[in-house]
């Protein structure tokens, strides 16, 4: 089974050259059946592809420890589900998934019918070929999946056991659907250049590819995100990473493409923009990537991994090079058609909301390499951590937050101020009556304040939106206003699909507002039948008991919950110990309701005086962020 | 003035805005990352300061106190020098004897760091066979590189 999958990749390089030289020749000759041959090429690709990573997932399934990878990344005591999510455990087999769903990326473009694809598509399949040309060369190089292990083993290594739990194993699939979907306009905005059109028909093509990417990275984000609570112990959710930020940076700018290709769409500007924004945000992709599989910021001393990040630094270099080329040449092609009328008016609206986006992808970027650039300067590794981000990032994201309020009110081309004026009239006051109210509560920090009216005005917006266009629905057509609700999706999606999308981005951050201004955070060494009295929570620790199994012993500590002197429950923190004698994991207990988290960790005990030792937090409307989640 | 001279005026103003907010972060929120070594070459300017310092844990040093629930232990650099460390909480699972820690505080004048963030590295399985007596091929990739499932557990 192995050497299938070693083959099939050998043999994809062939096939990926093949495709790349007859896509070329297709367009040279206008030949039918280069073309016909181009395309069954890509298809065969995709085929090689799936074949390789089945037979990756049977060897893990299987448990064959002849192969390293194997053996480095799971054990035969892993269920099943695990052992399928080692597939993307280690770097050969997760650039293994990428080059996988890339290769069926290139097939369904390169199988698309739309307008003007005739033209489009050799371009488009060249370009995508390119791309995982170099993912070909990787896995056959540096990083193979199917190297054959140096010793005998009956056993592996198993897969860290942080890493066994059905967020952890999902997160980085969505991830890298959305990572790899951006290849998509990447390629086709390169072949609109290549082809000096420039029209939106490359943007209204890739808007699905950009807007399903776009869903499944923000999915795979809150995944990441939710997995760290839960699991990690240390009652954080985001510490701004290297490998955080990594994700987060393409979602920035994609998000601005998002916006700023409807401009382009509407009045044919800003084509220089996001033919630049969509080449940004995939370099960001294949950034990211490197920062996560090659370890540059994990270290002290960096470079310690091996030569794959200097593969990846080479490709980056190369892809940038190539398209600021491609686009420098073609700069008067991308003329805009029009100008901007005024002020007020939903063109500038969303040029500002790009100008926050991209500014805030870049403070978030120069916070990340700070420590190289630091050292290369200066000599020492200067770092910044998340203080750095939330200041700069914070008063950004209140100004788009503020924005996303204004901005659907605002009309094309221009907008009276008196326009303006007359729907948000209602929102401000409500707002403002609003923060008096918050200020009257004694919220004193000005940013939280800031951050809680704005998401206010947005969602009073978006409600005004949704109200307004409902009773005119129920007016026009006679249906029930819950049918009219439901009209408004199918007749207008991209508007009241955006609102959704803004409603859930405030959800989130009414929850990171109350967690990160109000959370509350104690340690206790208790003694059995000790109290905690923390906020509206009593807490009374009732002692340590035990479950065995064959693969790890867990411990647990019992404390009974009781809310505004009312019994809620029990809850159990755990430590997990594994026979096989990987490092404990700790399981926290969280007690969520829609205004708090309840958050308990046992962190330890100690066998002289029996003391156990709790950790107790409460995150205030930590839960909305997560309810985002139960909704999609 | 034209709207193009305009546009710039705005955009230039909007940059300065953001190049400022960068900066004045950026100037508070620094901190130097050093190696045990390097600290000891630095410790009369490193006082006071906010600093990471990485080292390897001194397993016979670390002592919990379980009534104030402090922690105290030593980071070794590679030359052999010790810094001692004072932690306000929790030992962790994975303080385990030549394992990698980095901490982040400050050094009192005494020389012992008080740390507020503690963060031990998993090493990978193989450094854990090493330490047992285990032989691992010496050109095996394990040697050079982590899984790629570190954590920062």
């Amino acid at each position: 089974m192995g050497d299938i999958g070693r083959l099939a990749l050998i043999f994809s390089i062939v096939i990926v050259v093949y495709g790349i030289i007859s896509h070329l020749m297709a367009i040279r000759t206008k030949n039918i059946r280069w073309l016909k041959s181009a395309k069954t090429s890509v298809m065969i690709l995709a085929f090689l592809t799936t074949l390789a990573s089945g037979s990756l997932i049977y060897l893990l399934v299987t448990g064959d420890f002849k192969y390293e990878y194997v053996a480095l990344y799971s054990s035969t005591d892993m269920p099943l589900f695990y052992k399928i999510s080692a597939f993307w455990g280690g770097n050969a087999g997760s650039l293994l998934l990428w080059f996988w769903i890339l290769s069926l990326y290139t097939a369904l473009v390169t199988w698309s019918k739309h307008k003007d694809s005739t033209q489009y598509l050799p371009w488009v399949s060249t370009i995508l070929l390119i791309i995982n040309a170099f993912f070909v060369l990787i896995l056959n190089t540096i990083e193979q999946p199917f190297a054959l292990n140096p010793e005998q083993m009956t056993e592996g290594n198993g897969l860290n056991p942080l890493l066994q739990n059905p967020g952890m194993a999902v997160h980085p699939v969505t991830l890298y659907l959305g990572y790899i979907g951006f290849a998509v306009p990447f390629a086709y905005g390169m072949a609109a250049l290549i082809l000096k059109k420039a029209d939106a028909v490359w943007l209204k093509v890739t808007r699905k590819w950009t807007l399903v990417s776009w869903l499944f990275l923000s999915m795979g984000i809150l995944f990441g995100s939710q997995w760290a609570y839960v699991e990690l112990g240390w009652g954080g959710y985001w510490a701004w990473d290297p490998v955080e930020n990594a994700s987060l940076l393409p979602w920035l700018t994609a998000t601005a493409l998002l916006h700023s290709n409807m401009v382009q769409e509407r009045k044919g500007m800003l084509k220089r923009w996001n033919i630049s924004l969509a080449t940004l945000t995939f370099v960001l992709t294949l950034f990211g990537t490197f920062l996560t599989r090659s370890g540059l910021l994990w270290s002290v001393h960096a470079f310690a991994n091996g030569p794959i990040g200097a593969y990846f630094l080479a490709f980056i270099g190369i892809i940038l090079i190539g398209s600021i080329w491609n686009i420098s040449a073609n700069w008067s092609v991308l003329k805009s058609d029009a100008q901007f009328e005024s002020y007020i008016s939903k063109e500038s609206s969303f040029l500002v909301n790009n100008l926050l986006l991209v500014a805030s992808a870049f403070t978030v970027f120069w916070g990340t390499i700070y420590p190289v650039v630091s050292e290369a300067v200066t000599g020492t590794k200067t770092m910044v951590g998340a203080p750095y981000f939330n200041r700069v990032n914070v008063p950004i994201f209140i100004a788009i937050i503020i924005l996303m309020g204004i901005g659907p009110v605002v009309a094309w081309k221009r907008s009276t101020t008196k326009a303006l004026w007359k729907n948000l009239r209602v929102p401000l006051i409500v707002t403002t009556l609003l923060t008096l109210a918050l200020l009257g509560t004694g919220v004193k920090n000005w940013m939280t304040l800031l951050s809680l009216s704005s998401t206010s005005f947005v969602a009073l917006i978006i409600f005004l939106e949704f109200a307004k266009a409902v009773q005119a629905r129920v007016k026009v057509t006679g249906e029930s206003p819950l049918r009219s609700f439901f009209m408004l999706f199918v007749k207008n999606r991209r508007r009241y699909g955006g609102y959704i999308a803004h409603f859930g981005v405030i959800l989130i951050v009414i929850g990171l507002t109350g967690a990160s201004t109000y959370s509350v955070e104690k340690q206790y060494g208790l003694n059995e039948g000790d109290f905690i009295n923390l906020g509206k929570y009593t807490l009374l620790y009732r002692g340590l008991g035990e479950n065995n199994s064959e693969a790890k012993q867990t411990v647990y500590a019992e404390l009974l919950v009781e809310k505004d002197g009312e019994k809620i429950g029990v809850v159990r923190p755990e430590k997990v110990f594994y026979v096989n004698g990987t490092q404990p994991t700790t399981e926290v207990s969280i007690v969520s309701s829609l205004q708090e988290d309840l958050y308990v960790v046992l962190n330890g005990w100690s066998e002289e005086d029996g003391k156990v030792f709790i950790q107790v937090k409460i995150f205030p409307l930590m839960s909305w962020t997560w309810l985002l989640e139960a909704i999609s | 003035m034209g709207k193009k001279t305009k546009m710039i005026i705005a955009l230039s103003v909007f940059l300065a805005v953001i190049g400022t907010l960068i900066y004045t972060s950026i100037g508070n929120a620094a901190t130097f990352y050093l190696t045990v070594d390097e600290l000891k070459d630095k410790q009369e300017e490193a006082v006071g300061k906010r600093i990471k310092v990485s080292g390897n844990i001194v397993g016979e040093s670390i002592k919990f106190d379980s009534s104030q629930i402090l922690l105290t232990f030593e980071l070794e650099g590679e030359n052999g020098f010790r810094v001692p460390i004072q932690y306000d909480g929790v030992k962790p699972d994975t303080l385990n004897d030549g394992w990698e820690a980095i901490v982040e505080g400050e050094l009192n004048s005494e020389g012992v760091f008080i740390a507020s963030e503690l963060l031990v590295k998993c090493p990978s399985k193989y450094e854990a066979m090493e330490e047992n007596g285990e032989e691992i091929p010496k050109d095996h990739p394990a040697t050079q590189k982590q899984g790629g499932n570190e954590t920062n557990g």
